[in-house]
């Protein structure tokens, strides 16, 4: 709650799932500009999925969302694609398109949306990779890469187009521990350097200590969120029972089992 | 009682069924206007694709074509050497070939080549949430994925036919020459008398037909793909399977539409 | 490196594919769409079974062009052809190919004065016909008038002249009619009858007798002829003339009623002719049986020969069918 005066991603009343199999419902959030927001939960509990909402890839059920107070839910298919042009979202996996170099990944949303020149475009793809630390790996095709380097590779290209706002989905996820840290100072570098809003679905915990403004936590059997606010305050003083379990991480798997956290509540 | 209710859920679950390829070819459709600006060609992925479905698959429609000229004169002797009119192998092989084993042939060859991948492509794509990227970075999916393959099909299949064309024809004309004696200037002038070239157009027309089913069936199973451990590979085959369906029908249908015309 | 190898191999295949394209229009007869042509046309009254859009036109042989469209006209059934002739197989005067078509008109109407006609012959053993121009008639006969005006404008009419198979039909079933014509069994009938008169002359005893009366009146002729030389003197002279006056008188009255035995009948040699004639006659009456039966068998022969090529007229050059192999 550092720094947010506007609001750059406002959820309301929000209801996801797939047809009749309801995921998650009345979801109520907003995350200010300039904030690193963290998505919790379980596996499995839709994490991914609300973040495909947010960035407009999914429709919701019920419920609106909007984008610097335009509703991406209700947007026609080129206002849509305007709004998401804002968007910069780092996959899982990286995304990178194995059929071109690293950096032809990297230059693909600038060839597309800017009439730079050749040039123009290979002296930004430089700058974009030097800014994750892959100077020099332009010319490596993405399957050449660790999964490190291909987060990073994939950040680079969502950096692109100097967005405002920045998505991560699970950065962590399939990472030792050195490198997932690594790719957390990097998104603190992104914030530092261009004042980024940054979302973050993950359920590591070192990553939401080391980033977090503001996290949500979301249970699969309440489906809805069970908890918000500053990790640490979370963590010492939430009234819920699970979510200081889960934070601390001692006895979580013994917590998780067989709890429900309404009841706990 | 019953029955009518079990009509109609089954009339949904097969209109259901249908929404998604009609839908599919919709969103297709959309982005042809776009082929307008130069961008959306994506020459360069175009020319990837090209290679693949067209020039790499040369050799194997080449030797296809001529082992079914062969094949096909092959039996058109046996059965016509009965009424002693040996001649008329060179009529059948051409015929068949001109009008409906070249096209037919290379469809089914870049359905097993071209089809499958692009399902997989795609599929794959899908899987590593490389689809999702290309829509969060405002791209269409549809227009950077299947338009560069359609127009390599549209470009790559005719060319195939033409080429099979004359390697079923020469394998006819080797049948001829070897186990039938007819000398091979006699087997070339009443190839070129009976065979005319509205039939060898019209014959390598359907194949733009065939290019953009297989197309869209590759790249509609691709996109359908369930983010599963099978979930490719079963795109790949439901593709396969799709097309050679598809291919087959739209070949009935053009035969029907050419027959008002009198070819 | 590797990107080299696949740009070159595309440009191959496009390369390749491209002009294989216009080498299969070309030779399956694109070529035609490019070159100049006059139109022709003709009527005929016959079938032109065998002829079909795209046979070829030719020019004593020289092929110049094909059919382009076959009508029939319903009004007086005939078969209105119409034919595309490539100009370019014509060679100006100035050596240059194609000439125009006002060219092309003046020299046909020229030759069409010396004769030319256009007929339909068999091309090979397929059954397949084109059309043929060549000087069928002689030079200098007027110019049939087209029995309409040509379909199409500008098109020049070529008269037609019957097919050589149609003059071989034709030929076939007048002969045939006048065969059928003839009255065999009324020759039979005279040739038995005067036979039998024949014979029965010959036979006459009246004849017989004659001709023995004949015999011995020349034999007693020789021996007065004799006694006459015997008895030569100028004593027995007159007695002898008396004698020879009476003998004379005997021969006269023998002559006369010889004469009269022998009405409207010839002498022994003419009687000889008869008899050979008539055996020559009795060999011919079996002689005309046997050509009867044997004429019998060929106008069999010929009728079904007939109907069968008005079944299949090809079967004259393919030869009749074999027949399909026993299972």
């Amino acid at each position: 709650m550092e720094s947010g005066e506007k609001t750059e991603i406002l959820v309301e009343d929000l209801s996801i799932g797939y047809g009749s199999n309801v995921l998650m419902e009345h979801l109520n959030f907003e995350v200010k500009s300039g904030e690193i927001f963290c998505i919790m939960g379980g596996s499995g509990c839709g994490k991914s999925t609300l973040l495909k909402h947010i960035i407009g890839l999914y429709l919701p059920l019920r419920g609106d969302i909007l984008i610097e107070g335009e509703s991406i839910v209700t947007a026609d298919e080129s206002r849509k694609r305007a709004i998401m042009r804002r968007f910069g979202v780092t996959y899982q996996g990286g995304a990178l398109f194995g059929s071109m170099t690293v950096a032809e990944n990297v230059a693909l949303p600038l060839q597309e949306y800017t009439d730079l020149s050749r040039d123009e475009i290979a002296k930004r793809v430089e700058e974009k990779l030097k800014l994750v630390d892959l100077s020099g790996f332009g010319d490596y095709m993405p399957s050449e890469l660790s999964g490190g380097m291909r987060k990073r590779a994939g950040l680079a290209r969502a950096m692109a187009l100097d967005p405002r706002l920045l998505f991560f989905d699970e950065p962590s996820a399939g990472l030792d521990p050195i490198t997932s840290a690594d790719l957390d100072r990097l998104i603190l570098r992104m914030r530092e350097r261009f004042g980024s809003t940054i979302v973050v679905v993950t359920h590591e915990l070192d990553s939401v200590f080391t980033i977090a403004d503001r996290v949500i936590m979301m249970d699969k059997k309440a489906r809805t969120i069970v908890a918000s606010g500053d990790p640490v305050e979370l963590r010492d003083h939430c009234p819920n029972r699970l979510v200081r379990a889960f934070l601390t991480r001692d006895g979580l798997k013994r917590e998780m089992r067989d709890v429900d956290v309404r009841e706990v509540e | 009682m019953a029955e009518p209710a079990s009509a109609g859920t089954w009339m949904q679950s097969f209109l259901a069924a249908l929404a998604g390829p009609v839908i599919f070819i919709g969103r297709v459709a959309s982005i042809v206007p776009l082929m307008r600006q130069r961008k959306q060609l994506r020459l360069r992925e175009t020319a990837y694709y090209l290679d693949l479905c067209g020039a790499k698959s040369l050799p194997i429609v080449l030797a296809i074509c001529f082992l079914m000229g062969l094949v096909m004169a092959v039996n058109g002797e046996i059965q016509l050497s009965k009424v002693g009119q040996e001649i008329f192998v060179v009529d059948l092989v051409g015929f068949a070939v001109l009008k409906e084993f070249g096209p037919l042939m290379v469809a089914l060859i870049a359905t097993g080549r071209a089809g499958s991948a692009f399902a997989a492509e795609i599929g794959t794509m899908k899987v590593d949430e490389e689809i999702s990227a290309l829509a969060t970075m405002g791209i269409r999916p549809e227009a950077y994925l299947v338009l560069p393959k359609l127009l390599a099909m549209l470009l790559a299949l005719p060319v195939l036919t033409v080429f099979g064309d004359a390697a079923g024809i020469l394998g006819g004309m080797v049948i001829g020459v070897t186990s039938m004696d007819i000398p091979i200037a006699a087997y070339w002038s009443r190839t070129v008398e009976s065979l005319d070239y509205m039939t060898f157009l019209l014959g390598a027309a359907k194949s733009f037909a065939f290019a953009v089913v297989i197309t869209l069936a590759g790249c509609y199973y691709g996109f359908v793909t369930r983010a599963d451990a099978q979930g490719v590979g079963r795109a790949a085959t439901s593709a396969v399977v799709a097309s050679i369906f598809l291919v087959v029908i739209v070949d009935v249908i053009i035969t029907i539409l050419y027959s008002f015309i009198g070819y | 490196m590797n990107d080299q190898t696949q740009k070159f191999r595309l440009g191959v295949f496009v390369i390749g594919g491209v002009v294989l394209l216009l080498a299969m229009m070309f030779f399956l007869g694109m070529s035609n769409l490019f070159s100049r042509r006059a139109v022709v046309c003709t009527y005929f009254s016959e079938s032109v079974q065998g002829l079909t859009v795209g046979s070829s036109v030719k020019y004593r042989g020289v092929p110049i062009g094909t059919v382009s469209k076959i009508m029939i006209r319903v009004s007086d059934k005939l078969v209105e052809v119409n034919m595309e002739i490539e100009l370019d197989h014509f060679v100006g005067s100035d050596s240059s190919r194609g000439g125009q078509q006002e060219e092309f008109h003046s020299f046909f109407r020229s030759e069409l004065e010396q004769g030319l006609r256009c007929r339909l012959e068999y091309a090979g053993i397929t059954g397949m016909r084109y059309i043929d121009f060549d000087y069928f008639v002689p030079p200098g006969q007027a110019l049939p008038e087209p029995p309409v005006t040509p379909g199409i404008a500008g098109a020049l009419y070529i008269p037609p002249v019957p097919s050589s198979f149609r003059d071989i039909l034709k030929a076939l079933s007048t002969s045939l009619e006048r065969i059928s014509r003839i009255r065999f069994e009324e020759i039979s009938d005279g040739l038995e009858r005067s036979l039998s008169e024949v014979s029965g002359i010959l036979s006459d005893p009246a004849l017989k007798s004659a001709i023995g009366r004949i015999n011995d009146a020349a034999e007693n002729l020789e021996r007065g002829t004799d006694t006459l030389s015997r008895v030569f003197s100028e004593a027995r002279l007159e007695n002898l003339m008396n004698i020879l006056e009476k003998d004379l008188r005997a021969i006269d009255a023998l002559t006369g009623q010889l004469v009269d035995e022998s009405k409207g009948l010839k002498l022994a040699e003419s009687s000889a002719a008869f008899r050979d004639a008539a055996g020559a006659v009795v060999d011919g009456q079996a002689q005309l049986a046997n050509t009867l039966e044997k004429l019998n068998q060929t106008l069999d022969a010929v009728r079904m020969l007939v109907d069968y090529l008005e079944q299949d007229p090809s079967s004259i050059i393919s030869g009749k069918k074999k027949p399909p192999l026993a299972e």
